[in-house]
C-alpha cells in the first residue's frame, strides 16, 4: 500500500485508537525524529508491540522504518500476514532457509545499508508479561557490522497485558512505550557485550512501579 | 446549534458564564506569573487549570447539550476509571474473557439511562452484572483464587461504572413545578462536591493540625473535614436558588455531600496506599487519575440523588 496513505491511516485512526481506547502512553518518542537512521530494539510481549512502535513514527521514517518477523510464525494465519506484511512495513525473515536464498542477517544488513532503519525484537519471539527472555545475537551482529548507526532502547510495559500469547481478545489496558536515548555501539566490543548492553539499556528505562502494569496475578 | 444552550435557564446560563471567566482570569495570570517567574508550582497550576478548563467544558455540555452528548461523555469517563482500576490491579490471564464482558456492561448501563429504564439501570450493574462476572469466573474452570477476582471485577464494576452514573441519573428525575429541574440540581451537586475538595484542601493547609488516619492520607485533617465541610453548607445555601430545596433541606444535603466527600476520598486513598501507588494513571495532566479526580463524587452522587428522589413528593 502507498506509504502516504498508510501514514495517514496511522495519523487519524490507528494512534487516536491506541491512545484513547487501548491506553498506550508514549514517553520521549520524539527522540526518533532528530535522527536519519536507527535500529529500535525492543522486549517483546504482544502482538501490539511492533505497532504501537510504528505508529510513534513520522510519515518519513514510518515509510523507510522495517520491524522484523519471522515467516513461519506470521504465514500461519491469512490475517496476521496480510496485517503485518501490507499495514506494518514487516520485513520476513526465515530461520530454515534454502541454500540459494540469502540469509536472514544479510537481508537485515542490506536494508540498512541501503538507508533502511530497523525495528528489532532481539527475544525472537513473545515473552509474558514482565518476563524477558534471553537475547539472541542478530541484533548485536548488524550493529556490530553498522557502527554507524545507533540503536534505541525501547521498553514496552504493560501491552502484555493488552494482547497476550495465545489470547485472542484484544483488552483496554494502560500500557507505557518508554523510549531511551539513541546509543552508538563501540565497535571493537564483542557480540556478548553488546547484546549485554542492548538488554541492559532497556532493563534502565524500567521503573520498579512498573511491575503493577506489567503481570497477571498467579 | 444554539437553541438549546438558549433555551437553559438563564440562572444556568450565568453560572456558566462566571465559572468561564474566573477560570480564564486563573489561566491569564498564571500565564503572566509564569512568564515573570517560571516556577515547578506556577506550571503544576498552569496544568492543573487546564484541566479544570476540560471538566468545566464537560460538565457544560452535560448540562446544556441533549442527553446523547453527555451519554457520550459520561460512557468514556467510566471506560477511563474502570481501564486504569484494573490496569494496577494483577489479575489472572484467565480472567480476561470477564474483563471483556465488564468492559461491554459499560454502554449497555448508560444506554439504559439514556432510555430512562429506571428498573433495569438500578439492577443491571447491582445484581446482573454479580452474577455474570460470577459465571463467566467460573467458567475460566481455575479455581484458584477465583473468589478474589470475582470481589475485584465487581467491585470496579461498582466502583467505575454504577456510582459515577447516579450523576447521569439526576438528570432523569422529573422535578414539577420548579422552573430549573434537573439541570439546576445536577449544576449545584458538580459545584458543592468540587468546591468542598477545594474547602478541605485550603482549610487543611492553613489550620490544619489532628491528622485523621495518618497511615492513608496524611493530608487529610480534622480542622479540614469540619471548617471544610461549613464552608460547603455556606455554599450549598448561596447556590439554593438552583434547587427545589428549602433551607434546612439545604443544609442537610450539604453537610452530606461534605463528609461523602472525604469518605470518598480515604477510601479510594485506602486501596491506593494497599496497591503502594500515588495515582491511578496519569489521565488528567495536575490531578493524577479519573478516579482521583471523582473519588468524591463516587460516594456523593448516589447519596444526593436517592435524596433527592425520596424529597420530590415533598415538594409536589
Amino acid at each position: 500500500m502507498n506509504g502516504r496513505i498508510l501514514h495517514f491511516f496511522y495519523l487519524t485512526l490507528f494512534r487516536p485508537w491506541l491512545r484513547y481506547i487501548i491506553g498506550i502512553k508514549y514517553e520521549n518518542s520524539t527522540i526518533t525524529r532528530e535522527l536519519n537512521q536507527f535500529v529500535i530494539v525492543a522486549n517483546h510481549n504482544s502482538h501490539f508491540d511492533g505497532a504501537s512502535i510504528m505508529a510513534s513514527l513520522s510519515r518519513e521514517q514510518f515509510i523507510i522504518t522495517h520491524p522484523a518477523a519471522e515467516v513461519e510464525y506470521f504465514n500461519k494465519s491469512g490475517l496476521l500476514y496480510f496485517v503485518s506484511k501490507k499495514l506494518l512495513n514487516v520485513i520476513y525473515i526465515s530461520r530454515n532457509r534454502t541454500s540459494n536464498e540469502p540469509s536472514a542477517l544479510d537481508l537485515l544488513d542490506g536494508l540498512l545499508k541501503a538507508g533502511n532503519s530497523l525495528v528489532l525484537f532481539p527475544e525472537g519471539s513473545r515473552s509474558d508479561p514482565g518476563e524477558m527472555l534471553k537475547f539472541k545475537t542478530g541484533a548485536a551482529v548488524l550493529l556490530k557490522n553498522n557502527p554507524t548507526i545507533p540503536f534505541i532502547p525501547v521498553h514496552l510495559n504493560g501491552l502484555g497485558r493488552v494482547l497476550p500469547k495465545g489470547s485472542r481478545i484484544i483488552l483496554p489496558m494502560n500500557s507505557i512505550v518508554k523510549f531511551g536515548e539513541p546509543t552508538y555501539i563501540n565497535p571493537i566490543s564483542s557480540i556478548e557485550e553488546i547484546t549485554q548492553l542492548l538488554r541492559e539499556s532497556i532493563e534502565k528505562l524500567s521503573l520498579p512501579t512498573d511491575k503493577n502494569y506489567n503481570k497477571f496475578a498467579y | 446549534m444554539s437553541d438549546f444552550i438558549l433555551s437553559t435557564p438563564t440562572e444556568i446560563q450565568w453560572i456558566f458564564i462566571s465559572l468561564f471567566i474566573f477560570l480564564a482570569l486563573c489561566s491569564v495570570s498564571f500565564h503572566l506569573l509564569i512568564l515573570k517567574t517560571p516556577t515547578k508550582f506556577l506550571s503544576e497550576l498552569k496544568s492543573r487549570t487546564n484541566s479544570w478548563w476540560k471538566i468545566a467544558i464537560c460538565v457544560f455540555i452535560v448540562a446544556t447539550f441533549p442527553k446523547a452528548f453527555a451519554t457520550i461523555i459520561f460512557i468514556y469517563l467510566s471506560f477511563l476509571a474502570f481501564r486504569e482500576v484494573i490496569s494496577v490491579i494483577p489479575l489472572r490471564s484467565v480472567d480476561r474473557k470477564t474483563l471483556a464482558i465488564a468492559y461491554l456492561s459499560i454502554p449497555l448501563h448508560y444506554l439504559f439511562i439514556y432510555l430512562n429504564w429506571i428498573e433495569l439501570y438500578t439492577i443491571f450493574i447491582p445484581i446482573i452484572m454479580l452474577f455474570v462476572i460470577a459465571a463467566f469466573i467460573s467458567a475460566s474452570g481455575i479455581p484458584y483464587k477465583a473468589g478474589r477476582s470475582i470481589a475485584i471485577i465487581y467491585t470496579t464494576c461498582i466502583l467505575t461504572i454504577f456510582l459515577p452514573s447516579h450523576l447521569m441519573m439526576i438528570l432523569n428525575l422529573d422535578i414539577p413545578n420548579h422552573v430549573i429541574g434537573n439541570t439546576g440540581l445536577f449544576v449545584f451537586f458538580i459545584f458543592i462536591i468540587a468546591f468542598n475538595d477545594v474547602f478541605q484542601f485550603v482549610w487543611g493547609k492553613l489550620l490544619g493540625k489532628t491528622m485523621v488516619l495518618p497511615k492513608i492520607s496524611p493530608n487529610k485533617t480534622l480542622e479540614g473535614l469540619l471548617l471544610g465541610v461549613s464552608t460547603t453548607i455556606l455554599l450549598a445555601l448561596v447556590l439554593r436558588f438552583l434547587t427545589p430545596f428549602n433551607i434546612p433541606h439545604t443544609i442537610i444535603i450539604g453537610g452530606l455531600v461534605g463528609f461523602s466527600g472525604f469518605i470518598g476520598d480515604i477510601s479510594l486513598s485506602a486501596v491506593k496506599r494497599d496497591l503502594i501507588i500515588k495515582d491511578f494513571s496519569q489521565a488528567i495532566p495536575g490531578h493524577g487519575g479519573v478516579l482521583d479526580r471523582i473519588d468524591s463524587l463516587i460516594v456523593g452522587a448516589p447519596i444526593f440523588y436517592y435524596f433527592v428522589r425520596h424529597l420530590i413528593p415533598a415538594y409536589l
